[in-house]
């Protein structure tokens, strides 16, 4: 008899190009990429969908992609979700220890995360992730697994993602209408935190920042806890289209300069060069100055680092971050990118490609695929996480995702 | 709260108490998000009632007298199930430096827990204001004289009273909305009303907490209403604010006739001051020029960008009455601030591949526009 094979399909629709992902965890665990599919995106802006037309056509193509290089039919998906629309917080609840003379149970436990994330929402919104954080019992504090501590109190902090309804299902039409059902949405910075952080950066602190084309999302990790995420909706597109307008050239000039020359440091050129473009069918093709170019993206980048390091401090955890920032996604390619992002904000600073997983390496060793490559780990360890409690006959929270292995292996 | 900043011998405690199991739902439903600025109670005779809230505080009163079962409009029996567990609601209330107190006067547990509670707390000296909703008038003449028994009794002391008419709660609604939705929609607006005034209270000294005043606000004879807008995008502040006038449903007149309104803006972001002086001026604007105007300013990360007003306006004389119970005179102009010239920002024009999105707001600036054009950076 022959054995289902174990796969998984990551989709990651992106402003700038449609990602699709299909692997397979092999007998040992490992993880195997069989097929990768990217086409550039059509009908989204900053995120969100406002052409399903276009946006079904994209997907398709990138998912008929990945088939053909897998040979392998698929019928269904985890997605990426994201957009200015994605808000989170930390919630927390207090509930007696239901019976004080054994100790705190796993009910108990579900019981004050489930209090924690009654949170009142807008009619349009609805909760994307709870992400439990840590407990306390009576006064002690930070505890991960409280089972079987005595106490009469019980406290839970969660962290809640929460996001606009119909932005969501605007993006279910979009994959179903592409022929693909949709298994869960995963956000897309947690995605791709398991892809390019590694645990020791989860304990000190470390800042995953996903520079996609139409958002930044990161999300801070401190004692491998999700602390905090954020959706910013600038990204990429509005690099090109600064450049765009300071140059006054078409969008495509703009985003061949941008990826062609551009550097986020105007003082490392001394002099100045002029650039050449190829497309020169509607605008003049030379005469175009590399220090303008550069100072557009300096004030940009410097304007997004300035944004995320005053959030940070705000929220209470700058002080926090012992690992530095974890830069990925299309935008951490330009050059320079890093050293600006050091010089504002004072942190070590690095390019995140996907680890931990094999399989057509050559291609997917690039900050561009970590969302793909996270949605597809994810996949894989909830799959593991629900089969194990199958096995106890415990309950998965229906909206679980940790970021953390350790927290899916000590629940569940 | 921050013990260092605790003052020996001040009381420090902000307490909810909900009343009667309408009272209890609705203090159930605010506990999650503000159990962290104020403790929040639940009181009945009815033990059911109190088993099945969320509510980490409970306090069975009468367990004696009543036998756990409600109280019924059975003043007498009030009266003893009060005394009877009056020393556990005193020691409750001993720390206690304001007190919320929210429930129904139609007739059940509220009408006799609350005038009760009210005396109790006066004699405490704890500033209080109780939250309260006079019946439909389908609902009938003993009711409705119940209702004004237990409120002429709140109104002998001290005591804030912001008393919600359900008639005109439910003023606005089409013929055919189902009345599960109905009183979903009263129960939002007493939460609402109940939550602005935590956020009145519990704001840092520069932001609120001006105890008198209020007191004075809710001290005033008549009806309070509520107005709650959200907004988003370019001069959300002014478009929130201006809705949730709208959203009270008062005319010109009955808005000249208001005594006091408490004003709370609820944003993640920051508003600069000559935002938030054109959304006081467009409140105050439509007001008398005696009235007393509070506001408080909330940061919640969760609202992100958008904002949330909520204008809660005391002294509105009952539906079709003005303060001395007269029919209300019609006015034909009131006095209005003179239109304001405005410069129009061409910059803000140039937002490229954006031209057709909503804008990306941070503090009021709109990230869509190139950073060199916001900064006003020369490129040459």
């Amino acid at each position: 008899m022959t054995q289902k094979r174990d796969i998984i399909t990551g989709l990651d629709v992106g402003t700038t190009k449609i990602c699709a992902l299909v692997a397979e965890r092999e007998e040992n665990g490992d993880i195997r990429i069989l097929g990768v599919g990217t086409y550039p995106s059509r009908g989204l802006r900053k995120g969100e969908v406002i052409n399903i037309t276009e946006a079904v056509a994209s997907i398709e193509k990138a998912v008929s992609q990945a088939e053909n290089i897998c040979e392998f039919e698929v019928t269904s998906v985890i997605a990426g979700i994201t957009g200015s629309h994605i808000q989170s917080f930390n919630s927390r609840a207090v509930l007696p220890v239901a019976n004080p003379s054994i100790g705190v149970t796993r009910k108990d436990m579900f019981r004050a995360i489930d209090a924690a994330q009654a949170v009142p929402l807008p009619r349009d919104r609805e909760v994307l992730h709870v992400i439990p954080q840590e407990f306390s019992v009576d006064d002690r504090k930070g505890i991960a697994d409280p089972e079987g501590m005595e106490g009469v109190r019980l406290e839970a902090q969660v962290h809640l993602v929460s996001g606009e309804v119909a932005a969501r299902r605007n993006l279910v039409n979009c994959i179903t209408q592409a022929g693909f059902e949709v298994e869960e949405f995963v956000l897309q910075q947690l995605a791709s935190s398991l892809a390019v952080v590694r645990k020791e950066e989860q304990q000190s602190g470390v800042v995953l920042v996903d520079i996609g084309g139409g958002t930044t999302d990161y999300v801070y990790f401190r004692d491998e806890i999700i602390r905090h995420t954020r959706v910013l909706g600038v990204g990429g597109d509005h690099l090109t289209n600064d450049i765009s307008l300071g140059m006054k050239l078409l969008l495509r000039q703009a985003e061949e300069l941008k990826k062609k020359y551009g550097s986020a440091l105007s003082d490392r050129v001394t002099g100045d060069d002029e650039l050449a473009i190829l497309d020169a069918l509607v605008r003049p093709a030379t005469g175009l100055s590399r220090k303008k170019l550069d100072r557009i993206i300096e004030l940009r980048l410097t304007e997004l680092f300035h944004l995320l390091r005053r959030d940070l401090e705000e929220e209470g955890h700058f002080q926090s971050i012992g690992s530095g920032l974890v830069l990925t996604g299309g935008g951490s390619l330009q050059k320079d990118i890093a050293a600006l992002a050091g010089q504002i904000t004072g942190l070590p600073v690095r390019i995140g490609t996907p680890f931990g997983v094999s399989g057509l390496r050559e291609i997917i060793d690039s900050p561009i695929y970590s969302t793909a490559v996270g949605l597809v780990k994810y996949g894989f360890l909830r799959r593991s996480s629900t089969d194990r409690s199958r096995g106890t006959g415990d309950r998965v929270p229906g909206v679980l995702f940790n970021g953390i292995k350790r927290w899916l292996d000590r629940y569940f | 709260m921050n013990k260092s900043a605790q003052t020996e011998g001040v009381k420090q405690k902000i307490a909810l108490w909900g009343v009667g199991s309408w009272g209890i739902r609705i203090a159930g439903s605010i506990q999650s998000e503000y159990q962290q600025r104020v403790e929040v109670v639940g009181v009945d005779s009815d033990v059911q009632s109190l088993i099945c809230s969320s509510l980490v505080h409970k306090i069975i009163i009468g367990e004696k007298t009543v036998r756990s079962r409600g109280l019924r409009r059975d003043t007498g029996k009030v009266e003893k199930a009060f005394r009877e567990s009056e020393a556990k609601i005193k020691s409750k209330l001993a720390d206690c430096r304001a007190l919320l107190i929210v429930g129904g006067l139609g007739g059940g547990v509220g009408s006799g827990v609350i005038p009760a509670l009210c005396n109790c707390a006066r004699e405490l000296k704890i500033f209080t204001i109780a939250f309260v909703t006079h019946p439909f008038k389908f609902e009938g003449k003993k009711k409705n004289l119940l209702f004004q028994k237990a409120r002429e009794e709140i109104e002998k002391g001290p005591v804030g009273l912001a008393c919600f008419s359900l008639d005109r709660l439910v003023g606005r609604i089409e013929d055919d909305t189902p009345h599960e939705e109905v009183f979903r929609h009263c129960d939002r607006i007493l939460k609402e009303a109940v939550e602005c005034m935590i956020s009145y209270l519990t704001a840092p000294p520069q932001r609120g907490g001006d105890y008198a005043l209020l007191e004075s606000i809710f001290s005033s004879p008549g009806e309070t209403v509520m107005g709650i807008r959200e907004a988003a995008g370019p001069n959300h502040l002014i478009t929130a604010v201006k809705g949730a006038l709208s959203a009270l449903s008062l005319n010109a007149t009955e808005l000249g006739m208001i005594k006091g309104v408490l004003l709370q803006l609820e944003t993640g972001g920051s508003i600069s001051f000559r935002r938030l002086e054109q959304a006081i001026g467009a409140v105050s604007g439509v007001l008398s020029e005696d009235v007393d105007l509070l506001y408080t300013i909330d940061k919640s990360k969760e609202k992100g960008e958008k904002i949330m007003v909520r204008i809660m306006a005391a002294g509105v004389p009952e539906e079709g009455e003005n303060a001395a119970g007269q029919a209300i005179p019609v006015t034909l102009t009131a006095d209005r601030p003179p239109a304001k010239q405005t410069e129009i920002n061409f910059k803000r024009l140039a937002r490229g591949m954006f031209v057709n999105t909503d804008p990306t707001l941070f503090e009021g600036e709109d990230m869509d526009i190139p950073t060199f054009v916001r900064k006003g950076v020369s490129l040459e």
